[in-house]
């Protein structure tokens, strides 16, 4: 499948903050999901990939073209006509109208659908005559999607895009992107706090903490592979003895230990007498980020594409 | 470009009518307790794009916008020069106004019985080319001030700007002091201009609006240049 996104080995520094060597891609037909903490980067690789920020190292590909060119016909106007993105605000002028936004996209967008733009507004109850300032969080991240939206875009690019909304209003925009996925030419690259939507949508996650990969993996590869073993302490000690605990990380908890384990069905084949369930994309997190390897090379397993701790 | 004109022109059409109402008050109000008509033309002139100017540099900064508008399909040069165009265009249009404005109220007060308005505000008094040549010359010296401060607004966004952009027309306001001497600029102006007749004034005029114009172009490459270097 070809690269919507490639971003090869990007680093960028600030005073207080440096991304390094970050490397991934986003294939047509896959929803990308970005998580990490707050200030982890997130943002930073998406301004980077929106040309909004200019790399100290690396590259970044947009739909085959450099976002950083700024010299006149590189192209990059026409491949921005082709991505749809949401930041994690409402960004339009406060004193504009709902209606506004619209001649805005007629204005900016060749293939602007005036129709979709008014049919996605009536489904998000968002009146034409409405001012911005008056939308609240949520109602603004509507406005915002729905303008995302109704240029065709091949691509979409949400920053935090379902932050503020209430859970049914979620569900909707989840549903609308699952309906953006029906075209297999399309992908979406998505940064969430919200793990549990990443669940319900992304085919990858990839997780950033302090500006470092930590892990890219196939969604399934975590939700329905990994698991999460819940030890007493003797069985820590038991394990981190045994070849197999390899990829292993446990967080201690005050009455047990919580144990990431890459495959659970072969862990609760090896061990039937400790539970293992299966583990959230939020809990993988967590156990990668505040967890401790077990086990002689701790490293992540076959799953991972390309995992760095 | 185009895009980038038609964001700023709906952005601004919102506060435009409560912007037109203000000016027509104040261009009343200016005109008759100075008694001349020239004051208000200057006014009106002046004021809409003056506070268009500063009102569309602060909601670029609004919740990001300045960024959003980025990941449309605008380059940075067409960001720029679309802000120089928009510029430009409500000029135009607030010089029209001043221009329509100040022959209404001189006709207006032509109409008037003697002793109920100051002289200096009837149409008669006035002449329509000084009505005309006043919004042309306030409108020039708003166009330079712009030719002054948009690299720095477009370079270092609208609050970092104003930090700089008064420092820096208090240096041209001092430069041109110091060159003028010990006699003051305006009557140094004045005498000057009342040694010329109706032709070489006519021909000052549009020559200093075309040295203003040349500036203003020269600005606006500037300007797009430094803006492809700023980080958003």
């Amino acid at each position: 499948m070809e690269d919507m996104i490639r971003v090869q080995g990007l680093a960028k520094r600030y005073d207080d903050f440096a991304l390094e060597d970050v490397t991934f891609s986003v294939p047509a037909g896959t929803v990308v999901g970005l998580v990490g903490s707050n200030g982890a980067g997130k943002t930073t690789i998406l301004k980077t990939i929106l040309g909004l920020a200019t790399p100290d190292a690396g590259s970044v590909r947009l739909l085959g073209c450099d976002p950083n060119a700024h010299e006149p016909g590189n192209g990059v106007d026409k491949v921005k006509a082709r991505v749809g993105v949401v930041l994690d605000t409402c960004a339009f002028p406060m004193v504009s109208r709902v209606a506004d936004v619209g001649t805005l996209g007629r204005a900016a967008y060749s293939l602007w659908d005036e129709s979709r733009f008014e049919a996605l507004c009536d489904e998000f109850d968002l009146g034409q005559k409405k001012a911005v300032k008056d939308l609240s969080r949520g109602m603004g991240m509507k406005l915002t999607l729905a303008f995302a939206l109704s240029h065709d875009p091949e691509l979409l690019i949400l920053d935090e895009a379902t932050a503020g909304l209430d859970p049914m209003a979620r569900d909707e925009v989840l549903d609308i992107l699952r309906r953006f996925m029906e075209d297999e030419s399309h992908a979406i690259l998505f940064s969430s706090h919200i793990t549990s939507d990443l669940e319900k949508i992304a085919d990858e996650v990839i997780c950033i903490e302090a500006g470092r990969m930590i892990f890219d993996m196939p969604k399934d590869a975590i939700c329905d592979e990994a698991g999460i073993a819940h030890c007493r302490a003797a069985d820590v000690e038991r394990l981190a003895g045994s070849e197999f605990a390899d990829g292993f990380y446990a967080l201690h908890r005050a009455m047990s230990t919580d144990l990431l384990v890459p495959h659970r069905f072969d862990f609760a084949r090896a061990f039937p007498d400790i539970p293992v369930d299966r583990i959230s994309i939020e809990d993988y997190m967590a156990l990668m980020l505040k967890g401790e390897p077990i086990g002689q090379s701790p490293r992540l397993q076959d799953t991972s594409k390309g995992a760095q701790r | 470009m185009r895009a980038m004109i038609f964001s700023d022109l709906i952005t601004s059409k919102n506060s435009a009518l409560a912007l037109l109402g203000t000016t027509m008050l104040i261009a009343i109000f200016i005109a008759i307790p100075t008694g001349t008509l020239y004051g208000a033309i200057g006014a009106c002139a002046a004021m809409v794009p003056f506070m268009y100017l500063f009102s569309i540099s602060a909601y670029d900064e609004q919740n990001g916008w300045e960024r959003y508008r980025l990941t449309l399909p605008i380059s940075r040069r067409q960001v720029a020069y679309g802000r120089y165009a928009s510029m430009l265009v409500v000029c135009v249009c607030s010089l029209v106004l001043a221009i329509v404005l100040g022959l209404a109220i001189g006709l207006v007060c032509d109409m008037l019985p003697a002793e109920t308005v100051p002289e200096g505000v009837r149409l008669s008094n006035a002449g329509v080319g000084e009505v005309v040549g006043t919004a042309l010359l306030t409108q020039t010296v708003i166009l330079f001030v712009a030719t002054l401060v948009l690299p720095f607004i477009l370079r270092y966004g609208m609050t970092k700007a104003t930090r700089i952009a008064p420092m820096l027309l208090i240096f041209v306001f001092a430069g041109v002091c110091v060159l003028a001497g010990n006699t003051p600029v305006g009557a140094q102006i004045e005498s000057f201009v009342a040694g010329l007749g109706a032709g070489e004034m006519a021909a000052l005029v549009v020559g200093v609006i075309a040295v203003v114009l040349a500036l203003y172009l020269l600005s606006s490459l500037v300007a797009a240049r430094l803006y492809e270097h700023r980080e958003l």
